[in-house]
């Protein structure tokens, strides 16, 4: 017989009380400072330690965080053992000081904020990597619910890529497809049912159509074998994919973007 | 010993075009002069050198190459240098990740081992990356992962290299060398990888793992915490 195990009753850390951010230390490696508040529901034992880990895939980075009662920030957050270009998502865990190493309370799958976005005060919902992609120009990399642009670090002419990105032959190419992907695996994916109704890409499109998601009362099954909710997500998806051109004028900017190209040939 | 290079864009195509036609003609001997053509390949950074020899295991090549590859890591080198790393060194060693036969042929396998794939669930199966890099990450605690031939890819790496519990942390594959390695044979136990969720074996236990981080912290419980969280359908193993 196969055993199978319950959870324990960890509590969740709201997404707004884990505050990170990246440090741009020149041609170092990348670095972060967290700043956490761990005022829970229930009180977490005081002693339990605070750990903040960076991951990506397989390798994971652990930084030490003090405890509840005497947090410490970590002097080094290099993020050295992440190739260059490569921003991991972070994980933070509250772990019960005894010997049986309970999770007390944790936050996952989340992505510091870059110094503009803390200027602007605004925060970016899809953060961009440059990574070796093989023969891709972009890729979306989808971990947890949480959606990384990758793009090409071997694009380097006729300007670096992430300026490639910002122009308007790719918004208009390249983001509706991004966004058609995003949106299905929230809804439709392996792990719709860990989607928060609130998550950043739900209201985003919500914003976009007027609309919130289509929703099931059912979550427990596989949501692509009901094809009228598919069919309900399809339509939601592409008024938010024509929501988004409209926003960003996608055709009128690669038309002009376009004829430009042209005149400079 | 030879300079350690790596395949420019150019190297790698014809890299990959060599591995086609092989797969076509496996008994094709090896393009001459590929590994130090100057058109197809640069010298590493740090003027590393490499040792010319057949490996016999791939705990050997992964513990003999890991020093150069963490030197170059180091060096916080861009990571569009990393496959033409990776392509060259697997076609440095192509007789101990595809050694021919008796009868000179070679007999090839799934073109992801030998020509790197940087996606998450592809990488792994490169014959030198997927080894270094669990031997990079785990050590001597990497033993039971990447026993056996050069050339092979077996369920322990399939299962345990793409589950980030597993291949990041020493006291879970130190929990997995004590209850399935068989020190008098010095191989794994009979039994303890077949193709299936039988209880007790190596993908049960990568299921169970992975619920446990959910209610665990596993990087700090240790060894003796990990086996002793196991369920009794792991006693068979344990003794």
């Amino acid at each position: 017989m196969i055993a199978r195990f319950n959870y324990t009753d960890r509590q969740k850390i709201p997404r707004d009380q884990v505050r990170l951010s990246w440090v741009v230390n020149g041609a170092g490696p990348l670095q972060f400072r967290g700043d956490l508040d761990l005022m829970l529901k229930r009180p977490l034992d005081p002693a339990a330690h605070v750990f903040v880990e960076a991951y990506s895939g397989p390798v994971v980075m652990r930084f030490p965080f003090g405890t509840v009662e005497h947090p410490e920030h970590p002097a080094d957050t290099s993020l050295g053992e992440f190739p260059p270009g490569l921003k991991p998502l972070f994980r933070v865990k509250v772990v019960d000081p005894g010997s049986d190493r309970l999770l007390l309370a944790w936050a996952d799958a989340v992505t510091p904020l870059a110094p503009e976005e803390i200027e602007s005060g605004r925060r970016s919902i899809l953060p961009v990597e440059t990574v070796d992609l093989g023969p891709l120009v972009w890729k979306l990399r989808i971990d947890s619910n949480q959606f990384r642009l990758q793009l090409n670090a071997a694009i380097r002419e006729p300007r670096d890529i992430t300026l490639l990105a910002r122009e308007a032959d790719f918004i208009a190419l390249v983001y509706p497809a991004v966004i058609r992907q995003i949106l299905e695996h929230l809804l439709l994916g392996p792990e719709h049912d860990a989607v928060d109704e609130d998550h950043d890409w739900l209201i985003f499109a919500a914003q976009l159509t007027g609309r919130s998601a289509p929703a099931r009362d059912d979550d427990a099954t596989d949501p692509t074998d009901d094809s009228a909710f598919v069919d309900e997500v399809e339509a939601w998806v592409q008024e938010a994919i024509e929501g988004f051109c409209q926003q960003q004028h996608a055709t009128e900017r690669f038309v002009q973007f376009k004829k430009e190209a042209e005149e400079h040939v | 010993m030879s300079e350690l290079r790596y395949f420019t864009q150019a190297g790698r195509d014809q890299w990959s075009a060599w591995l086609e036609t092989l797969k076509a003609d496996p008994a094709l001997p090896f393009p001459d002069g590929l590994l130090t053509n100057p058109d197809c390949t640069r010298r590493a950074h740090g003027n590393a050198t490499v040792d010319s020899r057949v490996f016999t295991s791939k705990f050997e090549l992964a513990e003999t190459l890991a020093p150069a590859i963490a030197a170059l890591r180091d060096a916080r080198l861009p990571s569009d240098y990393w496959p033409g790393l990776w392509d060259w060194l697997g076609a440095f060693y192509f007789d101990s990740i595809c050694p021919a036969g008796a009868s000179g042929k070679r007999k090839l396998n799934d073109l992801v081992r030998y020509r790197f794939n940087a996606s998450w669930n592809r990488k792994y199966r490169h014959r030198i990356f997927g080894p270094v890099d669990l031997y990079s990450r785990l050590g001597l605690s990497s033993r039971l992962l990447i026993h056996g031939e050069p050339a092979s890819l077996t369920d322990w790496e399939e299962q345990t290299a793409s589950r980030y519990q597993i291949s990041g942390n020493k006291g879970i594959a130190d929990a997995l060398y004590r209850l399935y390695w068989d020190i008098t044979k010095d191989a794994p136990k009979r039994g303890a990888a077949p193709n299936s969720k039988k209880p007790g074996t190596l993908r049960r236990f990568g299921d169970l793992v992975q619920q446990f981080d959910r209610t665990f912290d596993l990087l700090s419980i240790g060894t003796d915490a990990i086996l002793d969280l196991l369920p009794k359908e792991f006693s068979r193993f344990r003794a």
